[in-house]
């Protein structure tokens, strides 16, 4: 209780947070190891997939969820005004309605957004992360998210080195990640339960989404010259029935660039929940 | 192409086009997959009155729809003010099901 007392003060909390007490994952995703750490991608907490899923559940689990979305932004602003000087974007807090599902700890688009949130903090200026939304508009078409782009380093084929994007297969329930490499021209589509087949609809969606964007801005594009890769090989594969989002999460940090690299364990998941039963 | 709003005073005739739009107002539409919706809002109306009239327009849960403008994600409390929307052109906010995935 006192480390996180002291988190509380380091974070510039008031006394409400300070007083309350929290599950055990919350106190390691708000520990950080030395002062200051909030502002290392090497220590930062809020950074580890597997925590950030557990704490979310736990917290859903005591009924405390509602307080960690608010500490996890108060931190990224924190981070935020002290790395840049400035206000960042306003972050959405999920609602504990919204996130319901996180009883039987599957993850929903909220908690993976936040996470992503936290990933920007840390991510290269050209590396661009697009939020759980994104691939189901671009499957509507790229006109429906040509303004997405906005906020990007134009051309965006000469100045951005990645774009990430999370899939959502709604009707498999499921969740992927794809990695655009600009400079190498490599489509890498990592998932924890790889199908040939969810490959193929996706190399078809991404390849016309490369042709789309290079039309916008007027680039040429030769889609011989790039090279989609796509198997087991290419994420961890998992073993539990119910953790694809705690892979895609560990995914969407190593793909924006993060070190140290998250390399999920196929079994680390089912044993960290299995170790986690603390719950009432 | 339902046109609803979300205070009933500021419901204007379906025949009216956008340059209607009372003054003071803006014309937001809402897409939700093939439907639209259309509202007359303020600049600093939350988008919470926005949300929950698309929600119960398609008969959704409170909260299981998710609202973006140009990629961003919209917040209830949120208003076109805050988030600078570009008012010179059609506002569109795209709405989505929330998205769950374990397997």
């Amino acid at each position: 209780m006192q480390s996180y007392k002291v988190v509380a003060k380091f974070l510039g909390l008031g006394p409400f947070f300070c007083t309350r007490s929290f599950p055990p994952s919350t106190f390691l995703l708000l520990n950080p190891n030395v002062p200051g750490a909030l502002e290392s991608a090497q220590v930062n907490p809020l950074l580890d997939p597997l925590l950030m899923t557990l704490a979310l559940g736990d917290l859903m689990a005591c009924h405390l969820y509602s307080d960690l979305p608010q500490i996890v932004l108060m931190s990224i602003q924190n981070v935020a005004n002290r790395k840049y000087g400035q206000k960042p974007q306003p972050h959405h807090l999920p609602s504990p309605e919204g996130l319901s599902m996180l009883q039987v700890s599957q993850v929903n688009d909220d908690a993976i957004n936040l996470y992503i949130d936290v990933l920007k903090m840390f991510a290269h200026p050209t590396v661009h992360v697009f939020n759980t939304f994104f691939f189901s508009c671009l499957h509507d078409g790229f006109t429906k998210v040509a303004s997405w782009h906005k906020n990007l380093c134009h051309p965006v084929f000469m100045y951005m080195e990645r774009i990430v994007m999370p899939i959502h297969l709604r009707s498999q329930n499921h969740w992927a990640v794809v990695s655009i490499d600009f400079k190498r021209c490599i489509v890498m589509y990592l998932d924890s339960i790889f199908w040939l087949r969810n490959f193929k609809f996706i190399k078809m969606i991404v390849a016309k989404y490369l042709a789309d964007l290079a039309a916008h801005e007027s680039c040429s594009f030769d889609l011989e010259a790039w090279t989609f890769v796509g198997s087991e090989e290419t994420s961890p594969q998992q073993t539990g029935v119910i953790d694809c989002g705690v892979f895609v999460m560990a995914n969407l940090h190593n793909c924006a660039g993060i070190q140290p690299w998250k390399v999920l364990h196929p079994t680390e998941v089912v044993a960290a929940r299995a170790s986690s039963s603390h719950l009432p | 192409m339902p046109d609803v709003k979300p205070d009933i005073k500021e419901r204007k005739p379906a025949t009216q086009d956008e340059s209607e739009v009372p003054d003071g107002k803006v014309q937001i539409t809402v897409i939700l997959g093939e439907q639209t919706f259309k509202y007359a809002v303020k600049p600093t109306t939350a988008f919470k009155k926005v949300f929950e009239t698309t929600e119960k327009q398609v008969a959704a849960s409170p909260g299981t729809l998710r609202f973006h403008y140009n990629g961003q994600r919209l917040r209830p409390q949120q208003t076109l003010e805050e988030i600078e929307a570009e008012l010179d052109e059609p506002v569109e906010f795209h709405a989505q099901l929330e998205q769950i995935g374990g397997a």
